[in-house]
């Protein structure tokens, strides 16, 4: 038998004694040995499998059940990025102010509570969505009319005065350093510069030159509501100015007396009919240009 | 063991865990140098066991062992060079005198031997100890290993010839 073969029954502890006398001749035998007699002596670091049974139980198992749940964590970290992105977006959108505004054609549009707004033209509205059941503020350049649904007190902030109602129908303007407020149903209060007016159904405030003049009407609406424009005992040139915005165009009235009052109203959807409604009951004659009207004497 | 019995039941686990957790950590060891990430290892390996313990008779559940917890050793990064300490619990010649040349001879060639099987390859190193520390046959060997006794013949011859040539310079 090779030695080889030998040492092989000798590593597996399946040598005879016969076989290791002679295998113990060999100068490689010797060498192996030794080297065997000290590795019997050594072993790998202790180990104690009955802790180490116990630590599995208590701290890896355990541990490896937590793990199982984090499936889950991925899907749960992708939820909160997304509400919180919704949230802000939200957040954004009725905070920022929606500003309305009108050119040339009114308008009309609901605010979150269903309360309505009609817009007049060259007029501007601002507010915010947040909150507004709780919170219902309005900014207004020029003239609106409100309709305004019953809830938390609703208030029209202006640069001449604040208005505030709750649950009413009213008209707010402010064109031409002049401030008016007209109510038609329940009760409007209206505050400038520390005092407060109420209006009841019909009561109207007139706001001009600092001199504040409370009338009446009998309207049941405002007249711009149904295109028209109203005057009572208003200076012409007043009615031209106001004729002149509405359909855009350059009135000349020098040469008739501007002073004179006129009561009455025109319509905004026929500048000829508008012109004569004024001209006619007055005697005044007109004269279409262009781009521009002239009013003269008869 | 009784093949009725399944690995699931705690019983048979840690009977499984008793009777092979040493030798696996041992295994571990010897390929990484390290007791700390070799206890991690077989732990690990135990917790495969459990969770597919469905999946593994106990018949075969050493073989299972070995092998998931060679695959979480080679999953695991950094191949440092492997350098085994080893627990000392007697002095290795059975009639030593206590001379001091003698005890410093011993001690020399101890630390030879070290460095001799830290210089073996790591399949040598493995097939080495596997043998001649934990006494274990060519056949479990070969089993653990999952090469034939013949491979594992040959990686043990290899590593005894290159440790003598480190120590005797043969």
């Amino acid at each position: 038998m090779k030695e080889r073969e030998l040492i092989d029954l000798w590593l597996n502890n399946e040598i005879s004694d016969v076989q290791l006398a002679e295998l113990k001749k060999s100068a490689q035998y010797k060498s192996y040995a030794k080297i065997d007699a000290y590795m019997k002596s050594i072993s790998a670091p202790s180990f104690n499998a009955e802790e180490g049974l116990q630590d599995l139980k208590q701290n890896y198992l355990s541990q490896s059940k937590v793990k199982k749940l984090n499936p889950y964590s991925n899907l749960l970290k992708i939820a909160a990025i997304l509400t919180i992105l919704i949230a802000s977006y939200v957040f954004y959108t009725t905070t920022t102010p929606i500003a309305v505004d009108t050119t040339l054609a009114k308008t009309e549009f609901l605010l979150p509570d269903t309360s309505q707004v009609i817009l007049n033209s060259n007029s501007t509205i601002k507010y915010k969505t947040w909150n507004w059941e709780s919170n219902r503020n309005i900014s207004l350049e020029g003239e609106a009319y409100f309709k305004v649904a019953k809830g938390s007190t609703f208030s029209i902030n202006t640069s001449q005065g604040l208005v505030t109602v709750v649950g009413t129908q009213f008209n707010v303007s402010t064109k031409n350093n002049e401030f008016t407020v007209a109510c038609f149903e329940g009760k409007v209060n209206v505050t400038i510069q520390d005092n407060v007016y109420s209006l009841t159904q019909g009561k109207t405030l007139n706001l001009l030159n600092n001199e504040i003049v409370l009338g009446e009407t009998i309207l049941a609406n405002p007249s711009w509501m149904f295109n028209e424009s109203s005057f009572v005992n208003k200076p012409l040139s007043k009615v031209f100015n106001t004729l002149s915005k509405e359909y855009n165009v350059e009135i000349n009235s020098n040469s008739i007396e501007s002073d004179t009052l006129f009561t009455g109203s025109f319509t905004h959807n026929n500048l000829q009919t508008a012109l004569e409604s004024i001209c006619v009951p007055l005697g005044l004659q007109y004269t279409i240009n262009s781009n521009s009207v002239i009013i003269h004497e008869k | 063991m009784n093949k009725e019995e399944h690995v699931c039941e705690e019983k048979v686990f840690d009977t499984l865990y008793l009777k092979h957790s040493a030798s696996i950590r041992n295994y571990i060891y010897y390929k990484c140098g390290s007791e700390a990430q070799s206890y991690d290892i077989l732990q690990e390996a135990y917790i495969k066991l459990w969770e597919n313990c469905k999946k593994v008779t106990p018949d075969k559940a050493k073989s299972f062992l070995y092998t998931v917890a060679n695959n979480l050793f080679l999953n695991q990064v950094a191949h440092k060079k492997v350098v085994l300490k080893f627990a000392q619990h007697k002095s290795y010649e059975e009639n030593s005198s206590q001379s001091p040349q003698f005890l410093l001879e011993e001690k020399e060639f101890k630390q030879k031997l070290e460095v001799a099987i830290a210089n073996l390859t790591d399949l040598q190193r493995e097939a080495f100890l596997l043998s001649r520390v934990e006494g274990k046959k060519y056949r479990e060997i070969s089993e653990i290993l999952e090469v034939s006794e013949k491979v594992v013949s040959k990686r043990i011859h290899d590593a005894l010839q290159a440790l003598r040539k480190d120590i005797d310079g043969i």
